[in-house]
């Protein structure tokens, strides 16, 4: 069982925390204990779970839409050296941009709906699949190429039959990073400004100094995170079991 | 008739301090249905050779003729094998054979029951839904023949295509490739610097020097077909071999 240790040390911690809230004297609400928590998590979950709802719907849609532009964007990078010159780089360096500085904007900008999370979304996860794949492309055996453009292949034969291909492992790791962000960033969206979501839940309950209000949210956004890497991770091994096949 | 033919073929690779000539005034040819073998040192700009028949690098100077003439694009006549089996690991063994049909156009299904009915030639009947890496080093190189063959182009390039696999398997391999040669009949140039392979499987040989690559000896073979294992330790085989290894040694 792999994930014997994890689980160790994860009950480890947390009996850690439980003893550190009952030895200390600072007031019970500044750090509730895992056993608060988790006493508040039934009555609070169908709340949570409605919240989830919005929250995971702007992740989800974000992190697709970012997908489908990062994919496009990378086969034209690949198809036309020139943007791969010109824009690669600008790519890079507008990471530097801290995302939750510009978010505000989007809210004067797109309102208090969904569309403001979506981008903040689409912002935070186009950039690990846009490198992924463009690093996976590059990556692809320049022989291989060689050889079927021989056999007389198309450059879009040759990308379709060799570059991405080649590219889905680094692909999905990208996918691993960027779908953990996308929950993320869906927070961060709904923090600056909403009316529904777990990050307006969570600015609830910080303001009203409910904490163990705070961490059972938390508890809900981890889970989501967890579930969206568990998914991708199954469509991974659908979509190359070759590559896994190798690893065993 | 002549299939290939090269006619004082230059080619230089230019490095950041010099000119590194690699191919110095190349010539040969291979006639129709011919089993022609170049050897040489590694290095020597063999596969170079290739590349500029194939025209993935074209020649500095020199005439490349295939089918008499010089083509803009030989794709659609020459299919070649490169040194390494280069299978894509995302596909079953059946869907890299069938790679170049359906390259060309031709539907999945029909290429699938013509590669079905080689299978068994190719040793690879019951590997047909494996992945490439599930097989061994000799059945891999196998499937990348059937693939070369699949083409359906009248020349092969084959570049020293059994040159990873051990010895007992290679021998295997070569009787093989000369049945297989024997049933489709093509005309077949081949890369390798191991001599007796060379003299075993070829109607003539082609000696190159080291770097720059040039040809030192251009030798006939007319030991009677079918070869078998016992020609080799024949005479007229060991005068070949002899030959040929003096001339590399010079």
């Amino acid at each position: 069982m792999k994930y014997r240790y994890p689980l160790i040390f994860l009950v480890g911690f947390l009996l850690l925390w439980e003893a550190v809230v009952y030895i200390n004297t600072f007031p019970d609400w500044l750090l509730p204990a895992p056993s608060d928590v988790a006493a508040v998590l039934p009555e609070m979950l169908p709340i949570l779970l409605e919240h989830g709802q919005y929250t995971l719907l702007a992740a989800v849609v974000g992190f697709l839409l970012a997908i489908v532009t990062a994919l496009i964007l990378a086969v034209l990078m690949d198809v036309f050296p020139v943007l791969r010159q010109g824009i690669y780089p600008l790519v890079v360096v507008s990471q530097t941009i801290p995302i939750i500085s510009v978010a505000p904007l989007f809210i004067i900008w797109f309102g208090y709906g969904l569309l403001p999370k979506i981008v903040v979304v689409v912002l935070v996860c186009f950039f690990p699949v846009v490198v992924s794949v463009t690093q996976g492309m590059e990556a692809a055996e320049q022989d291989m190429v060689n050889l079927l453009r021989v056999m007389g292949a198309s450059t879009w034969q040759i990308i379709k039959e060799v570059r991405l291909p080649a590219a889905l492992p680094s692909f999905f790791a990208g996918l691993k990073i960027a779908g953990t962000y996308s929950i993320m960033g869906a927070v961060i969206g709904e923090w600056l400004g909403s009316s529904k979501g777990l990050g307006v839940f969570m600015t609830r309950a910080m303001h009203s100094y409910q904490f163990e209000r705070l961490f059972s949210a938390i508890f809900v956004v981890s889970l989501l995170s967890v579930l969206l890497f568990l998914a991708i991770e199954l469509t991974g091994r659908l979509v190359m079991p070759w590559h896994y096949k190798k690893e065993e | 008739m002549k299939k290939i033919q090269l006619v004082e073929v230059c080619k230089k690779y230019q490095t950041k301090e010099d000119t590194l000539p690699v191919l110095e005034g190349i010539s040969l040819s291979v006639d129709s249905n011919q089993f022609v073998c170049i050897v040489g040192p590694s290095g020597c700009g063999k596969s170079t050779i290739f590349n500029t028949i194939t025209g993935l690098v074209k020649q500095d100077s020199g005439r490349i003729l295939i089918n008499g003439q010089e083509q803009a694009d030989s794709s659609s006549m020459i299919s070649y094998m490169p040194q390494k089996d280069l299978l894509l690991p995302w596909r079953r063994v059946i869907d890299n054979v069938i790679l170049p049909l359906k390259l060309a156009g031709v539907s999945r299904s029909e290429a699938v029951q013509e590669a079905m009915e080689l299978m068994d030639v190719f040793g690879l009947k019951g590997f047909e839904e494996r992945y490439p890496s599930e097989l061994s080093g000799g059945m891999r190189q196998r499937a990348a023949l059937m693939r070369t063959i699949l083409a359906k182009k009248d020349i092969l390039l084959l570049d020293e295509p059994f040159g990873a696999l051990d010895a007992i398997t290679r021998f295997k391999m070569q009787s093989w490739l000369l049945q297989v040669w024997n049933q489709f009949k093509r005309t077949i140039l081949f890369i390798t610097h191991d001599v007796e392979e060379a003299v075993y499987l070829s109607d003539k040989i082609y000696v190159l020097s080291e770097r720059p690559g040039r040809i030192k000896l251009e030798q006939e073979v007319n030991l009677p077909r079918p070869r078998n294992s016992d020609m080799i330790t024949g005479s007229d085989f060991v005068k070949i071999k002899k030959k040929v290894l003096k001339a590399i040694e010079t």
